[in-house]
This record gives C-alpha cells, sequence and structure tokens, in this order.
C-alpha cells in the first residue's frame, strides 16, 4: 500500500512542505494606519481636572474650509487629523461664537505598517500654538501620535 | 524498475525514518569513498507559485571530509517584485551559507543514504525600494512618493536536519529541515524588507523552512 501510494504521499508531502515556510496569505488590513489628534476640553478655571462641554462647535482646516470635519455639535472631545503632506496644521474651531486657532508645528515621517496595510505616516509634534480668543492654554500628553492613547491633547477654555 | 525502487526507497525513508536516527543494520567499514556533490533545491520553483517571487535559485556544493562530515557551502538568488493597491514593491538579493553537517548513519562505502545534522552561517546582501506609494487622507487628500532603493545585509544561523538517499548511482534526493536565528541586520527604519533571502518573512527572527535537494555526486577517493 505505501509503495502504491507512496509517489503520491510524497508530492502531498512536498507540495504542503514547501508551501508553509513561507505561506504569504492576505489578511485584512488589522493595523491602524491613521492618527488622530485626541483632544479633550477642560475648564480653565478649575481648580481641579473638570472637562467641559463646549457648544456649537464647528472644527475645519486650513486649506479645507469648503469641508468641516465638525458641524454645529456640542462635545467635550474632538478628533481630527494633521495634514501628512506638511510639517504644519492650522485648525480652525469655532465654539461660544467665537473662532481660535491651534496649530500645531511636527516632524512626520512615512513607514510600512504591514504589507496588507501599506504605507501610513507618522508624526511627532514639536509644538502646539494657539490664538486665544476662548483657549487658556493647552498641554501635550503625547507628542507621538499614538492609536493606542485615548488623549493627546487637553485645551482649557475660559 | 530499479529507479521506482529507489524513488520508493527515498520515500519510506524521508517519511517514516526521519525521526528514527537509527544506526540499526549498518555495516561499520573501514573503506572510505570522499565526494563531492553538487545540488540544486528543486522546492526554490515550487515557492514562487505562492508567493511573489519571480526568481528564486539555490545551488549547494559539499564535499565529504572523514566519515562523517561534510562541508557545506550554499549560494542563492532571489528577486521580487510585486503591486499592491498603494504602492509598488520590489527586492533582490543574493545569499550565502556555508557550514557543515553531520552524519548520523555509520558509513557503508557503498551506501548513498544519510541523515544528518548540520550547523551554518548565512548572509545576504540585497535592496529594496518602494514606488508610487499612495497616502490617502480623506480629509486632507491623496499623494504620491517613492522610497529610493536601500542597500541591506543580513546575518543568520542555521539548524538543520535533513536525509539524502540514492535513487541512482551517484543520484541523491534530499530534503533539509532549516532552522534559521538572525544574528544581525541593518535594519531599515521605514520598511521592513518583505523577505531576506535565504532567511524568510523579513519581519522575523526566527524562522523555519524545508529545502529539497537533487544532487549529483561525484566519488574522488577510495582506499581500504
Amino acid at each position: 500500500m505505501i509503495k502504491k501510494y507512496g509517489f503520491v504521499l510524497f508530492l502531498i508531502v512536498f507540495i504542503i512542505a514547501t508551501s508553509f515556510p513561507s505561506c504569504n496569505f492576505e489578511r485584512a488590513c488589522d493595523k491602524p494606519t491613521k492618527f488622530p489628534v485626541q483632544t479633550k476640553f477642560y475648564n480653565s478655571n478649575s481648580s481641579t481636572l473638570r472637562d467641559t462641554v463646549l457648544k456649537d462647535v464647528s472644527l475645519y482646516g486650513i486649506g479645507r474650509e469648503d469641508s468641516l470635519i465638525y458641524n454645529d455639535i456640542d462635545t467635550n472631545r474632538l478628533n481630527y487629523r494633521l495634514s501628512p503632506f506638511s510639517e504644519t496644521t492650522k485648525i480652525i474651531l469655532n465654539a461660544f461664537s467665537n473662532t481660535d486657532t491651534l496649530t500645531f508645528h511636527y516632524a512626520r515621517h512615512l513607514e510600512l505598517v504591514s504589507q496588507t496595510c501599506g504605507f501610513a505616516m507618522f508624526f511627532d509634534i514639536k509644538e502646539v500654538t494657539f490664538s486665544g480668543s476662548f483657549i487658556d492654554s493647552v498641554h501635550l500628553i503625547d507628542p507621538t501620535l499614538d492609536a493606542s492613547k485615548e488623549e493627546h491633547l487637553q485645551v482649557f477654555v475660559h | 524498475m530499479q529507479a521506482k525502487k529507489n524513488i520508493y526507497r527515498f520515500l519510506s525513508i524521508s517519511l517514516f525514518l526521519a525521526s528514527v536516527f537509527t544506526c540499526t543494520g549498518q555495516v561499520d567499514s573501514t573503506r572510505h569513498i570522499g565526494s563531492i556533490s553538487i545540488g540544486i533545491d528543486i522546492s526554490r520553483f515550487f515557492v514562487s507559485i505562492w508567493n511573489p517571487i519571480q526568481n528564486n535559485f539555490e545551488f549547494q556544493a559539499n564535499a565529504a571530509i572523514g566519515k562523517s562530515f561534510t562541508i557545506t557551502a550554499e549560494a542563492g538568488l532571489l528577486k521580487s517584485k510585486f503591486s499592491k493597491e498603494t504602492y509598488d514593491y520590489e527586492l533582490s538579493g543574493s545569499y550565502y551559507r556555508i557550514g557543515s553537517h553531520f552524519n548520523l548513519l555509520k558509513r557503508n562505502p557503498e551506501e548513498q543514504n544519510s541523515i544528518y545534522i548540520g550547523l551554518m552561517y548565512g548572509f545576504s546582501p540585497y535592496w529594496h525600494k518602494a514606488d508610487h506609494i499612495q497616502i490617502k487622507d480623506n480629509y486632507w487628500g491623496t499623494e504620491s512618493g517613492s522610497l529610493a532603493r536601500n542597500d541591506l545585509f543580513s546575518q543568520w544561523m542555521e539548524f538543520n536536519a535533513g536525509i539524502q538517499v540514492g535513487i541512482f548511482k551517484n543520484w541523491l534526493l534530499g530534503w533539509e529541515i532549516r532552522t534559521r536565528f538572525r544574528i544581525s541586520r541593518n535594519e531599515d527604519p521605514v520598511m521592513a524588507p518583505f523577505i531576506i533571502p535565504g532567511f524568510g518573512k523579513g519581519e522575523k527572527n526566527f524562522t523555519l523552512g524545508i529545502s529539497y535537494y537533487v544532487y549529483y555526486r561525484i566519488p574522488y577517493k577510495k582506499r581500504k
């Protein structure tokens, strides 16, 4: 029996064995490739760290005035992405019928996340400035935008 | 008929005796046949079917030293090129391994078969690059770029175990299980290589592989 089917068995083992060491099955991308700035708002007048809800918030990036990321919402948290094509991004934030500008200066680098996910732009924030209309101060918690973090930037408002 | 018999013999030994490693029944002899063998890894052609590898050739040369030891040198070429939705990738390089195999069977002068373990050092100079990389952001838009050719170098150690069986006079078939441990690499911080020629997946520090060789053996010495 072994003799009769030996060669077939050899071929099966051969095919399986030659394919498994470097098998390259396509899988769906299971890693993050976009890294938004997770921003939370706090009351600057509070002696303890207390979040605050902004009313009628709208938000867009300079250069994309035609496209609002948020429009007329009430929230204590905003997520938005930096431009992967520049080293400075200006974000316009409207709230309390006032306008403030957050300016991000950062370094960026391209990296291959995986064969299936392709390339992603990674950011390292160097400085955050603001115009000071209703924003009192900002605190950068983590300059490296990491998908595992729930909060990168604290914004204290009057 | 004899050839068929020898193939069955190879199959039987390969599939069922690989883990036995027994010397029972082998005839020890003081007569020694030295030899040089030249082989080609036929599994490389099949690997290309399931992987985006266009060219992968691997050759082996070994010389029997004494009764049990074999000095082995291997060389190969690998080229890979593929296109994904957001980038095109290309890699090319050569690889080399040198080491020694120790035959676990007591040598019979007329016997070509062997079951062996081995230790090898491997290295690969290679390069890779990526073109037409698209960075897509549904708010900020899409731009494309490329990463220029980057020359890289990796080194590893291999622990091997394998079998060689004579199918005709001086023609042998053999397979070998390879466990590879990376000992150094010239990192590319931007892009891990798709594959390291001769080693395996670029992001791994340990890989497992199998080679199937066809050898031609040239006996060069006979003494009693």
